[in-house]
């Protein structure tokens, strides 16, 4: 029963945020429900079968979700419901009972303010998750560099790996982003398997690693590999010498 | 030419959608319309010349080729067939339909709406260096580099053993992205994460201008009040996944977005559109219905082309199964009211 419920809730649970537009959404219905209520009935009748059918329903989530993992989240459906155009509706059939001037005005503000708060604008606060993350004039550097290797095999830190294939050209990895993020379903066969899995772990602290990443990186054929900066960091490791020192990065070449 | 490609992506749908509206004689269609129909049509081509190529392994130039060669056709077709409208009209010497003055009240609102556009547009380039969480880019990017489709795995760039499953095999939309990137001649970053999610919005934009339109009549005032809420929903909405805002603002080129936010959209107009039709008084015609059916599909088919299953059929079918249900719900008790 808990479970249910948590899972009926989620899309509050899941982030705090996700339920703001959700709220606004449901004061959409029901002031759409008392205004011209026979005209508006369609509409609120269509959420209400959503949310019944489908969003409210732990059932229905615990199928789809089964067969379409990405489907597991209540949050999805809100792209369907949809919930922003509701709210938008809801605001435009008010805009107009507003027998005033001024009071249009003062209405279409406040409605603006309330989606303001809401919601975020210009990304200030963003919850954990959300891309946010640029690329620096040193991770550039580096990729430019990469860029010009005729497409040797690398071997790189999570925190650049990113921005290899986006940023770079011709850049083959030893592994991608898929190896720590498996939700990507791309529906690509191929997986990586327990070794590459435990280099990744490695490559989280060089420090004390170093030894085990040269080796593996030489048994798998990698020509560079790009670690977290450390200090007191070697000049040379297995079959590879250092190549170029960053503020941030390592990058390890091979003899 | 970069500045020529751009411009090619953004008037190609109306070419196409023209070129539609005049081999099915549909006349009663408005300009937003033929622009949405040539939209869908763009996408559900190409899943129909990409797909046979991928399963064939035909390497990706040739796949390039023939949408070359059929963006060629359809500017060529658009071109006579406007210069003989034109010529028609000419010759029938009609007056042009003057559109109502604006009010002042419709102005200020028209002003900031646009306003509120612009500061969408602005946060959407504001967001192009931001890292993705999906392998959109890459996939265009590994398609570039290595001339084939879906043999080498975008996020290493390795050849993939054992490949891709079929279901995703036939979402051929970075392939689409591809081939756009390598017409336009745009680097791939600044077409997906800038000029697409704007190709988006615009259209989304028309796509919801139609829905809103249909449901209020030609009242300027609420279309342009839904559309300033609206645009501060998607630029206030980038706090959260899953929340149409985020999509439009980061992953304006993906699949689910397109389907969210122009598909669905579109498909409740249709079916508003059935709705209405079938409960006036005048008789539908069986051709009307067929007509209503085959769109439906069609933007089923091409939802499955650019996003698969999950995020784009399967969201188009709720809707389309909810809007149904509710048309029915709404009919029954419209006739036990008469009868009463």
């Amino acid at each position: 029963m808990q479970g249910i419920i948590s899972n009926m809730t989620s899309c509050f649970t899941d982030t705090k945020l996700a339920g703001s537009y959700f709220a606004l959404y449901i004061i959409s219905l029901f002031l759409l429900s008392r205004m011209e209520s026979e005209k508006n009935r369609w509409y609120v009748l269509y959420a209400l079968a959503g949310l019944l059918l489908v969003f409210a329903n732990p059932l229905t989530i615990f199928l789809l979700g089964k067969a379409f993992p990405v489907l597991q989240s209540y949050r999805p459906f809100l792209m369907f419901i949809p919930v922003p155009f509701y709210i938008a509706f809801a605001g435009m059939q008010l805009f107009p009972t507003m027998k005033e001037e001024k009071s249009k005005w003062i209405c279409l503000f406040l409605m603006a303010l309330l989606i303001g708060v809401a919601g975020d604008f210009y990304g200030l606060y963003q919850p954990a998750g959300i891309p946010k993350e640029r690329v620096t004039k040193e991770q550039e550097q580096i990729v430019e560099m990469l860029s010009k290797r005729n497409g040797e095999l690398v071997l790189a830190d999570e925190s650049i790996l990113p921005y290899l294939r986006t940023q770079g050209e011709g850049i083959t990895l030893l592994y991608g982003r898929d190896l720590w993020t498996p939700g990507m379903d791309m529906g690509i066969v191929d997986g990586y398997g327990e070794e590459l899995t435990g280099l990744y772990e490695a490559m989280k602290n060089p420090r004390d690693t170093m030894k085990d990443i040269s080796e593996t990186a030489a048994l798998y054929e990698c020509n560079l590999f790009v670690i977290k900066n450390y200090e007191n960091n070697p000049v040379r490791t297995g079959n590879y010498k250092l190549l170029l020192e960053t503020e941030n990065y390592l990058i390890y070449e091979k003899n | 030419m970069e500045i020529i490609g751009v411009l090619l992506i953004f008037i190609m749908p109306y070419m196409a959608g023209y070129l539609l509206k005049e081999i099915t004689r549909q006349k009663e269609t408005n300009q937003i319309e033929t622009y949405l129909i040539g939209f869908f049509f763009l996408f559900f081509v190409q899943g129909v010349i990409f797909i046979p190529t991928v399963f064939l392994s035909i390497p990706f130039e040739t796949a390039g080729s023939i949408m070359i060669a059929l963006f060629l056709l359809i500017s060529v077709a658009f071109l006579i067939l406007l210069t003989i409208s034109f010529i028609k009209s000419a010759r029938k010497k009609k007056e042009p339909e003057k559109a109502g003055r604006w009010k002042k009240e419709e102005e200020i609102l028209g002003i900031c709406a646009f306003f509120v556009f612009l500061l969408v547009l602005l946060r959407i380039f504001w967001g192009i260096g931001y890292a993705r969480e999906d392998a959109m880019l890459e996939t265009v990017k590994t398609t570039l580099d290595t001339k084939t489709m879906f043999q080498y795995h975008p996020l290493t760039g390795q050849k993939m053993e054992f490949g891709m499953i079929a279901s995703k095999k036939i979402v051929t939309l970075p392939l689409y992205y591809a081939f756009l990137t390598s017409f336009t001649g745009l680097n791939a970053n600044v077409l997906l994460y800038g000029i697409l999610p704007v190709y988006t919005l615009m259209t989304a934009v028309g796509a919801t201008y139609l829905l809103v339109s249909d449901l209020v009549g030609k009242n300027r005032t609420k279309i342009l009040v839904f559309h300033i809420l609206l645009g501060l929903l998607i630029l206030a909405g980038g706090y959260q996944r899953d929340i149409v805002g985020y999509h439009i603002l980061y992953n304006g080129y993906a699949g689910e977005t397109i389907c969210a936010v122009i598909f669905i959209p579109y498909m409740l107009t249709l079916i508003f559109r059935w709705y209405h039709q079938e409960n006036a008084q005048e008789s539908v015609t069986v051709l009307t219905r067929i007509r209503y059916i085959s769109k439906i599909l069609f933007l089923f088919v091409t939802s499955l082309f650019i996003t698969g299953i999950a995020t784009g059929f399967l969201p188009l079918f709720i809707t389309a199964f909810l809007a149904g249900i509710c048309c029915l719900i709404k009919t029954c008790k419209e006739v036990r009211e008469c009868r009463e």
